[in-house]
């Protein structure tokens, strides 16, 4: 049973259809890359499946139940996180506080008014565990304005892991890091937990498929290739989307 | 049918005052994204200018007028230069805020030093003070005549906007200022320019409303919630949305004045608070997001033990302090009380980064909950009435959460105006539990622990509210370092952030209200055991600004800066307002504006810049040694 399924998801805005009857699984493990030219509705079907907006029809199944009609805040409970791709940090907070915050709120202990904030050595010991995963231990009491971009990037993917998600949706998870950096942030990506299910938007092709076992190609709203990496550069339509005009039409599911 | 009537034209006239003096507003924030709370400051100087142009220098009406805008503009010149430059497009707008009431301070304590705090009459020519037939009633001319200013107004600007040069240029630098600069307008001229519009507007709107919206000294705020009420629902930079929010507002003041008559500011209150919520984004153009983030102004919460040894160390300056003056107590006490005000401001500002201007509404009602308990009792116990004043508190701080948390930006600010008005207004009409505006006086608490009973020099509430302050304290070191605190900061620094986290932002921030409301509440109780007697004045919006002043000064974020703001603030309003209390407000609207340019941290901020700057020195230096 798959992790997450999305099932034949429709979402129009007006008269344009964004996401035309989308269908994509999401194994425990599964590695997919979601990639599509510009205005493919790559971002618009993270929100649907996060719950920030609602599709016109079609389902969400997690862990094999139905969240179609839960919010955001909902599904995060039940393991379904995202990371954003313009890096919402608190400027204010050390990178080892971000961590704690993430751990108490997945502990469901963020409330607590009258303990410390490090009054569990369990919950400190599992920071600084992937503080030091992520090569950001030596930050850990640096707050994080002023901090390299990389370092705010590799921070957001240390949160989605403190969180124990069980999918986690990266949106451009190396927008905007430097050349130098980004086999640092691949290291950190693939340094994350075999078992989690993983679905990133990515626009740096190359990047996209050193990391993915599957791609799946957007292209005005529809799926038009999924498949392993080998074969996606070969394929003419997907060629055609990215270096030509295209008309899309569903293929229903898998292709 | 001739109350409806009467009621539509009244409706007519009034809305169109509210829209000539707010559309400037309107249009600034539209532009600049500055929220300009010292905008009715200027209207109030054209009516004190076109009254001293006529009463005492005897020029016609249209020409007063005329120099009442001119001169008003050219005033604002060199405070646009000045304060107003920096603000524009890039700072938070918690330092607008402070910074734009800090200017209205100073407006009125200066108008006030010129021209006398009476009420200034700006009278009409004979063609404008007769009466006209309209049918079923007579209305002034003067009414018609500012309709029609007002239509013309909103057809010049709609001109100007849609059909001009200019105008293409302003909506081009509304939507984006900076692509705009980069296709070469000069923005920073166009800003000026509107800038001028906008206060002259003001001002002449001023000057012709003076017949319903009397000129008298503190105009500047008392007027600054309806102008900004109508800016929120009509949406920033919206023409259209500004007439349409003004008639709409007009229609419900006017129809509460004739129908409620005695309530009708009660009416205002919740008609406001609900319009707000119904639509914070505004009934036409769009919602302006406003730089929220307190960026400079952020120092790192204290830690627990420093602050504990902290806290101890206020309690024994306290003692200290009772020791060499006794005769002090009662001013120490009003420093406790005010001190709890202000720590439960900095929980609100400082840790979740919400802007309110309507904290003294929880402080009142706690001092007032008190206060009626106490006489209804009789000798009391005075921690029952503590107790009474934190659950008094802790249920308005709850109302009140619940209500604030759900806007954002310019709504909210409007929001916690709006309570803390309508808490006053609903205190000032409850006479016979409240007492109106004569307060509530005798209050006698019974024995503390039934031994001690309280003297008129107030030394033991002295020693029971210095206790207090270092109890609160150290419970609220304890909550700003727990979980939930960092839960607070974290919203404070991006809310989005930690709803994607998982975290519930209104619970929290309404959890955070309740707290405050509970260490204002017990401020507000310490204020009427002490003191004996509460007014009104314990929660007006007046108090409000000066908790917020007294924290700016001490550093927010800081609790400590709390009590250290209070001091400077008492030291210096009893240094300056003993010479006049109009010096006072030009005094505090300086500081403020000083502060907010020059030391956004606080006295707190100030001095841990100081220890940085030791601590880098001395670093340098072994550096250079080695």
């Amino acid at each position: 049973m798959p992790l997450l399924s999305v099932q034949s998801l429709e979402k129009s805005f007006g008269g344009i259809r964004v996401s035309n009857n989308i269908s994509l699984d999401i194994p425990v493990g599964g590695r997919v890359a979601l990639i599509g030219p510009n205005g493919a509705g790559k971002t618009t079907f993270v929100n649907l499946v996060c719950g920030f907006i609602k599709p016109d029809s079609g389902r969400v199944l997690f862990d094999g139940k139905d969240v179609t009609s839960l919010n955001n805040a909902q599904r995060i409970r039940r393991g379904l996180v995202r990371s954003f791709q313009i890096s919402r940090l608190f400027h204010d907070l050390s990178f080892r506080d971000h961590i704690r915050l993430a751990l108490l709120q997945r502990d469901g202990c963020s409330g607590r008014m009258f303990s410390r904030i490090d009054s569990s050595a369990v919950r400190e010991e599992e920071a600084t565990a992937i503080l030091e995963k992520l090569n950001l231990a030596h930050l850990g009491d640096q707050k994080v304005r002023g901090a390299a971009y990389g370092q705010h990037r590799l921070l957001e993917i240390a949160i989605a892991v403190a969180m124990k998600s069980k999918v986690l949706l990266l949106d451009e998870p190396a927008a905007g890091v430097s050349r130098s950096e980004l086999p640092q942030i691949l290291n950190a990506i693939e340094s994350l937990p075999k078992e989690m299910g993983i679905l990133m938007i990515e626009h740096d092709l190359d990047f996209a498929f050193r990391f993915a076992s599957e791609v799946v190609v957007l292209a005005s709203g529809a799926i038009i290739f999924h498949g392993s990496p080998e074969h996606v550069v070969q394929n003419a339509e997907v060629r055609h989307a990215y270096l030509g005009s295209y008309k899309a039409k569903p293929l229903g599911g898998k292709a | 049918m001739i109350v409806i009537g009467s009621i539509l034209v009244d409706t007519l006239s009034y809305g169109m005052v509210l829209f000539i003096i707010s559309i400037g507003l309107s249009i600034t924030l539209g532009l600049m994204r500055v929220v300009n709370l010292a905008h009715c400051g200027f209207a109030m100087a054209g009516g004190y200018f076109a009254s001293y142009a006529i009463e005492s220098m005897g020029v016609p009406y249209g020409l007063a007028v005329l120099l009442a805008v001119i001169g008003v503009v050219v005033l604002s010149m060199p405070i646009e230069r000045l304060l107003f430059r920096p603000l524009y497009g890039k700072s938070d707008y918690l330092l607008q805020v402070l910074v734009t009431i800090g200017i209205a301070f100073c407006v009125i304590g200066l108008t006030n030093y010129f021209f006398g705090p009476t009420l200034k009459k700006i009278p009409l020519p004979p063609m404008l003070s007769g009466p006209v037939d309209i049918g079923f009633r007579f209305i002034p001319a003067h009414r018609i005549f500012v309709v029609l200013s007002g239509l013309l107004i909103f057809a010049g600007l709609w001109f100007l906007i849609e059909k001009t040069r200019f105008g293409v240029m302003l909506r081009a630098a509304v939507d984006n200022a900076s692509i705009a600069a980069s296709l070469g307008i000069k923005t920073q001229r166009l800003y000026t320019m509107t800038f001028v519009i906008s206060v002259a507007l003001g001002a002449f709107g001023g000057v012709v409303g003076a017949e319903l919206l009397p000129i008298e000294p503190h105009y500047a705020l008392r007027y600054m919630v309806v102008i900004l009420v109508v800016v929120c629902i009509g949406g920033a930079g919206s023409i259209g949305g500004a007439l349409a929010a003004s008639l709409l507002l007009g229609f419900v003041d006017t129809a509460s004045k004739y129908l409620f008559a005695g309530y009708a500011e009660i009416c205002l209150y919740v008609s406001v608070i609900a319009i707000v919520m119904l639509f914070p984004g505004g009934l036409l153009g769009r919602k302006i997001h406003l730089p929220t983030s307190t960026s400079a102004a952020s120092i790192d919460p204290p830690r627990r033990r420093i602050a504990f040894v902290s806290s101890l160390g206020i309690g024994i300056a306290g003692l200290c302090a009772y020791f060499i003056w006794p005769e002090y107590s009662g001013y120490f006490s009003r420093v406790v009380s005010l001190a709890l005000l202000v720590i439960s401001l900095d929980l609100i500002v400082g840790y979740c980064g919400i802007a309110t201007l309507g904290q003294a509404a929880l402080y009142g009602i706690g001092a007032y909950a008190t206060g009626i308990v106490a006489l209804e009792v009789g000798h009391a116990d005075p921690l029952f009435l503590l107790g009474v004043g934190l659950v008094a508190g802790g249920i308005a701080g709850l109302i009140s959460g619940l209500i604030i948390v759900r806007a954002t930006g310019l709504a909210q600010l409007i929001l916690t105006v709006a309570i803390v008005q309508l808490t006053l207004a609903v205190a000032n009409k409850l006479t016979w539990l409240t007492g109106g505006s004569d307060g509530l006086a005798e209050i006698v608490p019974g024995k503390l622990f039934g031994v001690f009973a309280f003297d008129f020099a107030g030394e033991l509430g002295y020693l029971l509210g210095l206790a207090v302050l270092v109890i609160v304290l150290l419970v609220i070191t304890v909550i700003v370092n727990s979980p939930f605190g960092l839960l607070c900061r974290g919203i404070k620094g991006d809310p989005v952030r930690v709803a994607a986290l998982g975290g519930n932002v209104n619970r929290t921030l309404t959890k955070m209200f309740v707290i405050s409301g509970m260490v204002a509440g017990i401020g507000g109780s310490l204020a009427a055991i002490t003191s004996s007697v509460v007014g009104l004045d314990s929660l007006s919006f007046e108090r409000s600004a000066d908790a917020f002043i007294m924290l700016i000064l001490g550093g927010s974020g800081t609790i400590f800066g709390a009590v250290a703001g209070v001091i400077s603030y008492l030291v210096a309003e009893h240094l300056i307002a003993a010479a006049s209390p109009f010096h006072w407000l030009i005094a505090i609207g300086a500081i403020l504006v000083a502060v907010m340019y020059f030391l956004p941290t606080g006295l707190q901020g100030l001095s841990s810049e100081l220890k940085r700057r030791w601590f880098r020195s001395s670093t340098a230096s072994i550096r250079s040694v080695k």
